[in-house]
């Protein structure tokens, strides 16, 4: 049973002057593994400078840096000049379901000056996780920004009586987040080997199994396919019952005794494809809000709180932090939207309080509830005021917050939205001709 | 349909307090208190909250450490205490005097005295107080299939030699002790004991996610009044949840050894896996499974150093927490004694329910030594299954060779410190081990009885 596979391994053309050579020596293209999980072993010997470690990438994100250190003994006749040959080798394990289910892993080497040189980049895909849960609460997945509105969502989405979330609004839940990234650890062989392997210290969190010697592959094959695929399944389906057990648990304190849904946040990250492969009744809002408003309210409520939230403490000035961040994080949520548009749900900010009516009754519609029934109610809440809500608020009508954007962002910031978010804003509906300065 | 009872309720106090006493140091101290917990509470949950305030005399107090042995919690001290403020005008480290945090008493003994300590800005520490307590075992509702017979024990002390022993008895389970050494019941213990941590599971309801490490343990320690403001669903998360967590902890451990016996189609009563003291986790094997079984294995603890020193130098590493070039005596004061304390306390636990072994006595008479060790077990151990075991168990196999440190056999490592350690390291070790070797039934001049 193929679980991962590679499909090609593209080579990067290395300058001479970088690296005297380097070499992956698996996973070749064409690989198959009955395992959500594969080797990455090779060698890099650095030119300019020692080669320190082998970094892997999915997108932004590191995955694994892990240090050369092992003895290739072959280099030294090949590369009689070069150092390092002693510690020119890489070995690390990668878990397939920290990726897509279509991936590309970037491989590339560190040098001791911190400069970084690209060696391959591994293009592969693996199948789904299945377990045997069978949810009795489906996930209703808001996966948003911050300062989007998402906490009167929330608020407002825990009125319906088929729909569960977890109050206090002004936290921020993450209980099947939480649940995924034990089950992205259990489920990593550098962990769950370590049950029977156990390189290493057996000290504090060694179980997480991050540390060096990474557990290879048992070699009696009946127990390896075991651990990498039963004993996988049966772990993600332990995860997935404590997220219903703990929903279950905050219905009971809720009054709501037979939800359908659970309603929670979500980062723009890997864990809402993850759910919609764990819950195939899934159901995901995507929020937006205008950009511009959102990086406005972002900095009055850094104001309000008096200390420097999303990231901003990171910039030096508002510009940056608008074209490094921000659009990371939005360009983001526009891919998210633009894989998931078929299965999820839109949902814009400014119509949601314009329009609380329709908004709601076609929200409802897309999750199969009633919407003659409690759409009005819920249209109500979201105008209600009561400290939790009143502490979020950074404007003192929601309608006002709208297009705020004019009169709260400096000249600087205003120009970098338009410079950098105009495909986003584009993409959600939002008029670009707003954005000229 | 999976389905979980909501709402299900530990009506039993989980940890109760017996005494609070307090220690403040008045030179260190202006003024200090632990607030909480008090004597005589009695608590839903393995959770116990310590709140209190500390306000140095001659500089800020820093941290509080919450500890007993290698368990040890920090909360730092900066909450602010207008009432506190009020009540000492004119010191101007009392707004933001207090400490307030959460800690897992699962990973402490059953009865338990936690130290208060404030540690100062200036490097100082003092006692704030000392919390003695009780809290109940660790109970899930699983029925394991396979039983744990537990080998708890140090490095180098013949364990894996024994476990070896042990899986060549039909009713007991091992993998491979000589190539892998699987310590498949501490990693989910481990896990239990972390995630049942409140700083963990209150991140589920006040999430702080942080990529890439595993932001889902939390850090340092959670008021979990604070988080979460659902009395019920905070009563929960700090009882039947954690039930629940060790019963999938139970369900893990029976399908591993279960996959291995099916390896040998055995069907056996126990699995054998050693188990070093620290962590607390033979001390949860032994609340989650009434009927299993736990051996002490001790050897004398110089011919232990003896083969540490010789072990490490075979293999070129430094393993057993002998950390770098550190001064032997260092090792033995600072990384062995406290680890023979351990031991020795874990034993005097639970000495009324587990087997004491000492290698000696394995070695120089394995049948009479594993005759009378399968018999408490309650296994099979008739005169032929015995001579059975050590004719399967002398069978060379692959590891074994990398494990010994003596070329004269396993007898020729017996007494090896009265020609191996020098006479100062001798002497050390006779002061450091003295009670200890006694308590283990061996003479004050070192050999075994």
């Amino acid at each position: 049973m193929t679980l991962s596979e590679i499909s090609a391994v593209e080579m990067h053309a290395v300058d001479g002057e970088d690296l005297w050579g380097f070499h992956l020596d698996a996973p070749e293209a064409g690989a198959v593994h009955d395992a959500y999980a594969f080797d990455v072993r090779g060698w890099a010997l650095g030119r300019r400078a020692k080669v320190t470690s082998v970094e892997l990438k999915d997108g932004p994100r590191l995955l694994w840096r892990v240090p050369t250190q092992i003895a290739r003994k072959e280099l030294s006749g090949r590369y009689p000049l070069a150092e390092g040959t002693d510690a020119a080798g890489f070995f690390t394990i990668v878990n397939s379901l920290n990726l897509s289910r279509e991936f590309e892993v970037l491989v590339r080497a560190r040098l001791d000056d911190a400069s970084r040189v690209d060696l391959a980049t591994l293009h592969g895909h693996r199948e789904p996780l299945r377990t045997g849960f069978e949810p009795g609460i489906d996930p209703l997945m808001v996966t948003t920004l911050g300062r989007t509105g998402s906490t009167i969502l929330m608020k407002v989405l825990a009125t319906h009586p088929d729909i569960v979330a977890c109050p206090p609004f002004e936290h921020e839940p993450r209980v099947a987040t939480y649940w995924l990234g034990v089950m992205t650890t259990l489920t990593d062989p550098v962990s769950y080997r370590r049950q029977i392997n156990p390189t290493g210290s057996i000290d504090g969190t060694w179980w997480t199994g991050k540390e060096p010697p990474l557990p290879r592959r048992s070699k009696d094959a009946r127990l390896a396919h075991w651990l990498d695929v039963d004993a996988v399944s049966q772990v993600a389906e332990f995860c997935q019952s404590r997220i219903e057990a703990v929903y279950r648990e905050i219905a009971a304190g809720a009054g709501t005794p037979a939800p359908r849904f659970f309603a929670e946040k979500y980062r723009v990250d890997r864990i809402p494809e993850m759910m919609w492969e764990l819950y195939p009744r899934a159901r995901e809002v995507i929020l937006v809000r205008d950009f511009r408003d959102m990086v406005a309210s972002m900095f009055a409520y850094n104001v309000k709180r008096g200390r420097e939230g999303f990231r901003r403490d990171r910039f030096d000035d508002d510009a940056q932090y608008v074209v490094k961040q921000i659009k990371e994080s939005v360009a983001a949520l526009a891919t998210a939207w633009e894989a998931r548009r078929d299965s999820a749900h839109l949902i814009r900010y400014e119509d949601l309080v314009i329009d609380p009516e329709n908004t709601i009754a076609s929200l409802l519609r897309y999750l199969g509830l009633d919407a003659d029934t409690h759409a009005d109610a819920m249209a109500a809440a979201l105008s209600a005021r009561d400290p939790e809500t009143e502490w979020h608020r950074t404007t003192p009508d929601p309608r006002a917050s709208i297009g705020r954007w004019r009169d709260d962002l400096s000249e600087e910031a205003r120009r970098a939205c338009e410079q950098v978010l105009g495909p986003e804003l584009r993409a959600f509906g939002y008029p670009l001709e707003e954005v000229r300065v | 349909m999976t389905r979980h009872p909501a709402r299900e309720r530990i009506s039993v106090p989980l940890c109760e307090i017996d005494s609070v006493r307090p220690g403040a140091d008045a030179d260190h101290l202006t003024s200090a208190a632990v607030e909480a917990p008090s004597a005589g509470d009695r608590l839903a949950t393995w959770t116990l909250p310590v709140t209190g305030w500390a306000i140095g005399r001659r500089s800020r107090a820093r941290q509080v450490r919450v500890s007993q042995g290698a368990a040890r919690w920090t909360l730092p001290v900066h909450d602010h205490r207008a009432d506190v403020a009020d009540r000492h005008p004119g010191h101007e480290w009392a707004r933001h005097s207090g400490f307030s945090g959460a800690v897992n008493t699962l990973r402490l003994r059953p009865r338990f005295a936690l130290d208060v300590t404030a540690e100062l800005e200036d490097g100082a520490e003092t006692r704030l107080g000392t919390v003695t307590g009780h809290r109940a075992p660790l109970r899930s509702g699983y029925e394991p299939e396979l039983q744990p017979l537990v080998v708890t024990t140090l490095g180098r002390t013949g364990s894996t030699w024994l476990i070896h022993l042990l899986a060549s008895h039909p009713s007991v389970t091992a993998y491979r002790p000589f190539s892998f050494e699987p310590r498949a019941a501490t990693y989910w213990i481990d896990i239990l004991t972390s995630l049942a941590e409140p700083a963990s599971y209150t991140q589920q309801v006040e999430g702080e996610v942080r990529y890439p490490g595993p932001w889902w343990l939390g850090s340092g320690t959670r008021m979990t009044s604070e988080l979460l403001p659902d009395e019920e669903l905070s009563r929960w998360l700090g009882s039947a949840h954690v039930s629940e967590l060790a019963a999938f902890a139970q369900q893990r451990i029976d399908a591993v050894y279960l996959r291995v016996a099916a390896l040998d189609e055995d069907r056996p009563e126990f699995f054998a896996e050693k188990c070093l003291p620290e962590h607390n986790v033979p001390q949860l094997l032994h609340e989650l499974y009434p009927e299993g079984r736990e051996i002490f294995l001790v050897r004398d603890f110089r011919d232990m150093l003896c083969s540490i020193r010789s072990f490490n130098e075979k293999r070129g590493n430094a393993a057993f927490g002998y950390d770098g070039p550190i001064a032997e005596e260092s090792y033995v004061l600072d990384v062995l004694a406290p680890s023979v304390e351990n031991l020795l306390d874990e034993w005097r636990d639970r000495a009324g329910s587990a087997q004491l072994v000492r290698y000696e006595d394995l070695i120089l008479n394995p049948a009479q030594t594993l005759r009378g060790l399968l018999g408490q077990i309650g296994v099979d151990s008739s005169e032929e299954r015995v001579d059975d075991m050590l004719a399967r168990a002398a069978e060379s196999i692959p590891g074994m060779a990398v494990h010994r440190t003596t070329s004269g056999g396993p007898q020729a490592s017996i007494g090896r410190w009265r020609r191996d350690l020098e006479p100062p390291l001798q002497k050390v070790c006779e002061e450091v081990f003295a009670g200890a070797l006694a308590e283990f039934g061996y003479e004050a001049g070192g050999a075994a009885r």
